[in-house]
């Protein structure tokens, strides 16, 4: 249809923008070649984007900070998730925010900056539709405006800077607009509204937009007629105005336009942005931030970079390319001087080049074929033009295909991501839902969107900037339970300050990845964290006695864990309590990913078993409260896995659990948990070995001593009556020879978890007529005390105690022998209890409730003769009843659906791009018929 | 805004309110509603940010081994286990702050600053873009001149001259009217029977140019233009009628080029250009000149495309036989011209228009403020009479039909808009609504400020154009001048509208004094 209607009608040389003879060599290959050509350029773009969008690169603090703000801006209608401080006009996130409405993310996708990244594609292929109008508008050729599109394509640094959520590539994508409408061909002055629409909406999604505005200025006015000129200016300017009025309108809307106390403001802003910044050097100086930036980019597309001035020099010989030679001078003048650079700095640039580099070439060849009395240089030096144009644009050509391929193959494999992945995943699975953390923005959108409170996860660069995040955590630092360390997190350290703090008082419990991109999930520690490996050395004792005690039953590669000391304390001390009821299998000692590699021991066992005792020991493991309490008892193929908690404090092993051998110990237990039930504590070898069990006496009345050998013991304790009901692990002890001790068991603050306290009794030598007294609060009722004793003799009171209260164990103090009586007193309440102190001797004043009020138990310690240990069960002989089943394997909270949906959506919206772009060219090349 | 709703649906209100007296009416439930709602109520107690949630107290950790506070020590040698941590993190859930909640008159408060200002952004805006239509492209702007200058054969001229007490202005205009460059024309002058000093000069004038001048007398009373211009009808002899008013300065090759774009066109109707020239004379007449400016040169050539075009009641040339058919002007209208135009776009009359500087008429603004209000009650009055009278339902096209009921209500729009923009941004200082919403209330000032722009690049090429020197001051006064020339605007579209409604519709009579005749006259040089 193109070869009939150009025979019958010439077209018009002002409408065309191609010259005919290439109309002709078009149209017979096919007459719809260019909607064929966009077509597979924009697919090509959403291709090379879309594979492996979330593995490389890695994710980073700006894409989080950005979907954080889109997040925020959704769930909680405010301009920021933290206070808006005007860094950035808000129109870049408003947009990212419309896209998540539209998409469902960050829910429907496996991480908000997965979805952010697939906007990325849909503005980079609304970009490259973009850039080949405007490369058909200024005049290029079919083959030029598809190498362009192509270069943008397939460039390294496009591709990769293309997917990381930066601000700029919106930007981007709306100043090509702008510059397409103005160079509309009709020149309508609805395009210079549109147009300066645009560049508005672009500078309002980034600032340093504006540095392109001479450039885009140039280029309307060149455009526009001589006769309507005026009014595009008059529109362009106040279009422009206005927008930008907009902004500094909403700031004084909401009083925070100038500075002042209390509240940020845009004047601040601005001068931080203009003035406030570290210079980053020069690019040409090694070392220099910019230099190392400059070589982020150079890296990853060499070629692109080294032609941009050459090419813009070349271009400005050509009337049609000058404005873009003119932007792309502008933007090299603000990298060449030393301020600050970001790395997004480089996006806009990127078309504009791709634009020239395809248009020298192609302008030159034209001003090869021009007839004579066209613009055109004289006919002696043509030649001369187009073999140098054309041998650079060869040589471009080749080292393009040398260059990019490594790089854009590493682009479309490499997971560059998996350390942040791995160690989201560890959080979501480790770390409890009330626990303050610290990290890096790129991960606060997804751990607020799995349930966390907005204020338990504070983005790291706020702590040390922003008030209200300060007034969160009185005490700084030390409010936070976890800090997540990223390379943005390490480079963005000052050496002082919360954050260096909070970094210095931590210790990785996992690290994922290697080198600089390694992710740490690091524990602050405001008590002892578990003892890495290399320090506990009790652990490798420890497990070495449990592996030969194991040895028949253990698969060996556990063994081997046990016995390097990998094994975690509490997996210790609840397999050696375990083994001394049960015959257990060990099988593995599986270790956490990321934890490893952090010097974590295993904390997680697993062991076989079936039917009946697989129950037992399940429910074994469910009974263990406080320290050894376990994470999740799940059932997996063939038997158990018992995982613990991580990062919390580990049960205190004794630091040398060799223990000399010499004369017997003695021990008892002093009950004062207020229940009704009588328990028994068995005491267990830490190689577990059953030892024997003592009674726990009742409330109040410690039994006597029985004695026991010197070692090291876990002590567990069960209800008296019932024998089959699962041992609760209460503390891991030494017993030194010849001591003797006091096992007191007080019921916790909650009431739920019960406190341990092994004390020593060992009075010192007293001489007669003096007596030694301590004190073992056991009275809940009453409240806080004050104990004091009266003189018989009329002597001043002697106050014993003031101010304790439940839980207290005291040392010994001397204080005159004989019958005397003790005052206790709460409040306004008193009561007198008399009490004998034996002289040169010791005596504990056991406090507990009574109905009749306090009631004071003086239990005489001291040396003598006792018992031994009542016989331990044999291993395996209980018969339990039928036990609740187990648990399935417990769900991972926030199961994310992959992003298979969103990229499916992104691939949607590109082909209806696509498609609506091949329509317009249609209708446009049939309405020019 | 009101003037979209259809009469049909006035039943539905429960007060009827006159149609006259609703864009009033509109403005004065605004102002009350921005002061109520200023005003402290329940809605501004309960606008209070949400308290700052608590920091939650610190939890001591249990110290078991702590000292006794008396004579007992502290126990040594105890092996107790780790606390773990049963702190609470975060204290109570954050509380998503919450949007100022405001009363119901919040609410409605906002909800009609919201709509006025759509509505008043929809009105600055269409006013901007038909305004800017002749400027769309570059071949839209060539083609609202002359593109052709010759015809292929003369077409015969009645050139209509209605003047009433005119004598001042009246020789020098049917003596350069006669001097014409045309071959087949004639001119009539339409006297008053009552204005013996301007038939002097008309007779006068007609003893000069024999051939070409007729004197005709109209003997009705009271007095207006389309009964005097509807007794000279009959005695048109030529194929094609023209109007001209007293004071107008008509270019010679005039005729010419209308009976080319009568040809090219292949119209019934040409509306060539008038010009209002002194720009220098005032503040307002600098306003008036570009308000014609942009209305010859680009609005109505918008009308003509969309075949609904108020004409004008000067420079106009329209086939006899059509006038005729249609039986001349309408006697009681005020805009007989405007009227005319509407009967005329309602039978499929086929209007050009046309406007090239070099061939516009010039013509001068009224002198005085007064004359200038009174002018524009008339023309308001006028397009009130349009609307009421229904003949612009007749055309085909429910488009059509809208746009004439915009265009005849625009000056009521364009006076409402004028008063309720700074009455709107004024509110903005006492009334508290969310953020968004006020910077939608600010969103009718973005084409007014475009307006303004394109006012000051039309001033430059009013100036190029005529080659008259347009300075600073010039720009100044243009820019300043914006507001007060809408208060005038809209003080004359409530005049019309109290006019209308008393029945008051005589014909206050603008007058002239030859102001924009360039050589030797003093206001020109000013």
């Amino acid at each position: 249809m193109t070869a009939v209607l150009a025979a019958q009608h010439p077209v018009p040389s002002a409408v065309q923008s191609t010259s005919v003879p290439d109309r002709r060599w078009r149209h017979r290959i096919t007459p719809q070649l260019p909607q064929v050509l966009v077509g597979f350029l924009l697919l090509l773009t959403a291709v090379v984007r879309l594979v492996n969008l979330t593995g490389a690169p890695q994710r980073i603090d700006d894409e989080g900070t950005y979907v954080a703000q889109a997040y925020a801006l959704l769930r909680h209608g405010e301009l920021s998730h933290y206070t808006y401080w005007y860094d950035h006009p808000p129109l870049g996130w408003v947009q990212i925010a419309g896209w998540f409405l539209l998409t469902g993310a960050p829910e429907s996708s496996s991480s908000a900056v997965a979805a952010g990244r697939g906007f990325m594609v849909l503005v980079a292929v609304v970009s490259a539709a973009l850039l080949w109008t405007l490369a058909r508008r200024l005049g290029l050729s079919l083959a030029a405006a598809a190498a362009a599109v192509a270069v943008f394509a397939l460039s390294p640094l496009a591709v990769e800077l293309g997917r990381t959520v930066y601000l700029d590539n919106i930007a981007a994508a709306w100043l090509l607009a702008a510059l397409v409408l103005f160079c509309s061909p009709q020149q309508r002055l609805s395009a210079a509204f549109g147009g300066a629409a645009c560049f508005g909406v672009a500078v309002l999604t980034k600032e340093t937009m504006l540095i392109l505005l001479p450039a885009v200025l140039l280029l309307a006015w060149t455009r526009a007629a001589p006769t309507t000129r005026r009014y595009h200016v008059a529109v362009i300017g106040t279009v422009l105005g206005l927008m930008l009025t907009g902004y500094v309108l909403m700031a004084a809307l909401r009083s925070e336009l100038f500075p002042g106390a209390g509240h940020v403001s845009l004047v601040d802003a601005m001068q931080f942005q203009l003035y406030g910044r570290d210079s980053g050097g020069s690019i040409f100086d090694a070392g220099s931030a910019n230099r190392l930036t400059f070589e982020h980019w150079w890296v990853l597309d060499p070629v692109l970079l080294a032609a941009a001035l050459p090419a813009a020099l070349a271009a400005l010989a050509f009337r049609r390319l000058r404005p873009v030679a003119v932007g792309v001078g502008l933007l090299a003048v603000v990298l060449l001087r030393d301020g600050y650079l970001p790395v997004p700095f480089v996006i806009a640039a990127v078309p504009l080049v791709a634009l020239l580099v395809a248009g020298v070439p192609d302008a030159v060849v034209h001003w090869a074929r021009a007839r004579p009395g066209d613009d055109a240089p004289p006919r002696r030096i043509r030649p001369v033009l187009l073999i140098g144009t054309l041998t650079a644009t060869a040589a471009l050509v080749a080292s393009a295909g040398a260059t990019w391929p490594p790089v854009l193959r590493q682009l479309l494999t490499a997971d560059a991501d998996a350390p942040l992945r791995q160690a989201q995943d560890w959080i979501t699975g480790n770390v409890p839902a009330r626990d303050r953390l610290i990290v890096d923005d790129a991960l606060w959108a997804d751990l607020v969107t799995e349930g966390r409170d907005r204020r338990d996860v504070v983005w790291f660069y706020k702590l040390d900037t922003d008030a209200e995040v300060q007034g969160w955590s009185p005490r700084g630092w030390r409010d936070y339970d976890w800090i997540v360390s990223t390379p943005s997190v390490r480079s963005g350290t000052a050496s002082t300050g919360q954050l260096a703090d909070a970094v210095a008082a931590s210790a990785p419990v996992a690290v994922f990845g290697t080198g600089e991109s390694r992710v740490e999930v690091r524990r602050i520690a405001t008590f002892a964290p578990a003892p890495a490996l290399g320090e506990g050395i009790s652990t490798a004792f420890v497990g070495s006695l449990l592996a030969d005690r194991l040895a028949d039953t253990a698969d060996p590669a556990a063994l081997r864990a046990l016995r390097s000391g990998q094994a975690d304390p509490r997996v210790l001390a609840t397999l050696a309590v375990v083994s001394a009821t049960e015959p257990v299998l060990l099988t593995d000692l599986p270790g956490v990913n990321g934890e490893d590699a952090a010097g974590q021991p295993r904390r997680q066992m697993q062991l076989a078993a079936a039917g009946v005792r697989l129950e037992r020991i399940a429910a074994f493991f469910r009974a263990q409260t406080g320290s050894y309490a376990a994470e999740t008892v799940e059932a997996v193929p063939g038997g158990l896995l018992v995982r613990f908690p991580a990062g919390t404090p580990a049960v205190d092993l004794p630091a040398n659990p060799e223990v000399e051998t010499g004369p017997s110990a003695r021990l008892r237990v002093a009950d004062l948990r207020r229940r009704g039930a009588r328990e028994v504590v068995e005491v267990i070898g830490i190689d577990g070995r059953p030892v024997g069990a003592l009674p726990a006496g009742s409330y109040g009345t410690p039994e006597g001593y029985r004695s026991l050998s010197p070692g090291t013991y876990t002590l567990a304790s069960r209800p008296a009556e019932d024998a089959g009901s699962p041992l609760v692990a209460r503390q891991t002890v030494q017993v030194l020879p010849g001591r003797s001790y006091t096992f007191a068991l007080f019921t916790g603050a909650d009431g739920s978890t019960v406190n341990a306290q092994f004390v020593l009794d060992e009075p010192a030598v007293t001489p007669p007529g003096l007596g030694l007294v301590r004190l073992v609060e056991g009275a809940r009722d009453p409240g806080v005390l004050t104990l004091v004793m009266d003189d018989p003799t009329g002597g001043p009171q002697v106050v014993l105690a003031d101010g304790v209260s439940y839980g207290l164990v005291t040392g010994y103090a001397q204080v005159q022998a004989g019958e005397r009586t003790m005052r206790l007193r709460s409040g306004d309440r008193e009561w007198l209890l008399p009490t004998g102190i034996p002289s040169a001797g010791a005596v504990t004043l056991l406090l507990a409730d009574s109905p009749q009020g306090p009631v004071l138990h003086a239990v005489p310690d001291g040396p003598g003769t006792a018992p031994g240990l009542d016989g331990p069960n044999p291993v395996g002989a209980l018969e339990h009843g039928p036990d609740p089943a187990l648990d399935s394997a417990p769900t991972r909270p926030g199961a994310r659906s992959d992003d298979a949906g969103v990229h499916l959506l992104s691939v949607l919206l590109t082909g209806i791009v696509v498609g609506a772009a091949a329509a317009v060219a249609g209708r446009r090349v049939r309405r020019r018929r | 805004m009101e003037r979209s709703i259809d009469h049909r649906s006035i039943s539905v209100l429960s007060a009827r309110v006159a149609r006259p007296f609703r864009v009033p009416a509109l403005v004065l439930a605004f102002v009350l509603v921005c002061l109520l709602s200023a005003l402290p109520g329940r809605g501004a107690a309960e606008a209070q940010v949400a308290p700052a949630p608590a920091t939650p107290p610190v939890a001591a950790a249990e110290d078991l081994t702590g000292l006794s506070g008396g004579l007992l020590p502290r126990a040594d040698g105890v092996q107790a286990a780790a606390a773990v941590s049963t702190e609470g993190a975060g204290g109570e859930p954050v509380q998503t702050p919450i949007a100022v909640a405001g009363g119901p008159g919040q609410l409605l408060l906002s909800v009609l600053l919201v709509l006025v200002s759509l509505a008043l952004t929809v009105v600055a805006g269409t006013t901007l873009w038909w305004m800017l239509h002749a400027w769309r492209t570059p071949g839209a702007l060539a083609a609202t001149g002359f593109t052709r200058r010759d015809a292929s054969r003369h077409r015969s001229f009645s050139l209509l001259l209605p003047a009433r007490h005119e004598q001042a202005v009246l020789g020098d205009t049917l003596d350069s009217l006669a001097a014409l460059d045309h071959p087949d024309y004639e001119v009539i002058a339409i006297i008053g029977h009552d204005d013996p000093e301007t038939e002097e000069v008309a007779r006068a004038a007609e003893r000069r140019h024999p051939t070409r001048i007729r004197v005709v007398i109209d003997h009705n009373v009271p007095k207006n233009k389309p009964k005097a211009l509807n007794t000279a009808l009959p005695q048109c002899c030529g194929e094609i009628t023209g109007v001209f008013d007293a004071e107008d300065e008509v270019h010679p090759g005039l005729l010419r080029l209308v009976e080319a774009r009568f040809e090219e066109a292949d119209a019934d109707v040409v509306q060539a250009g008038v010009q209002l020239m002194n720009v220098h004379s005032s503040w307002w007449s600098l306003r008036n000149c570009l308000e014609y400016y942009f209305w010859f040169r680009s609005r109505l050539h918008f009308h003509a495309d969309q075949r609904f075009i108020p004409l004008g009641g000067n420079t106009v040339f329209t086939k006899t036989e059509l006038l005729r058919s249609h039986g001349g002007w309408d006697p009681e209208c005020l805009a007989e011209d405007c009227e005319i135009g509407v009967r005329l776009s309602a039978s499929g009359a086929r209007v050009a228009v046309a406007y090239d500087p070099a061939a516009v008429t010039r013509e001068e603004t009224p002198d005085t403020v007064t004359s200038l209000v009174k002018q524009r009650t008339r023309w308001d009055q006028g397009f009130l009479q349009v609307l009421r009278k229904g003949e612009w339902r007749r055309l085909p096209s429910r488009r059509q039909r809208w746009l004439a009921r915009y265009t005849l209500c625009m000056p009521f729009l364009q006076a409402a808009t004028g008063l309720l923009l700074p009455l709107s941004l004024v509110a903005m200082l006492f009334v508290k609504v969310p953020v968004p919403i006020t910077l939608l209330t600010f969103l009718p000032l973005a084409p007014t400020i475009v307006t303004m722009a394109v006012e000051v690049a039309a001033l430059g090429e009013f100036g190029r154009a005529f080659g008259v020197r347009v300075r600073l001051r010039d720009v100044l006064r243009l820019v300043l001048g914006t507001f007060p020339y809408q208060v005038l605007l809209a003080f004359a579209a409530l005049r019309s509208v109290w006019r209308e409604a008393r029945g008051h519709s005589g014909w206050e009579k603008t007058s002239h004094s030859n102001v924009h005749r360039a050589p030797a006259t003093p206001a020109a040089a000013a």
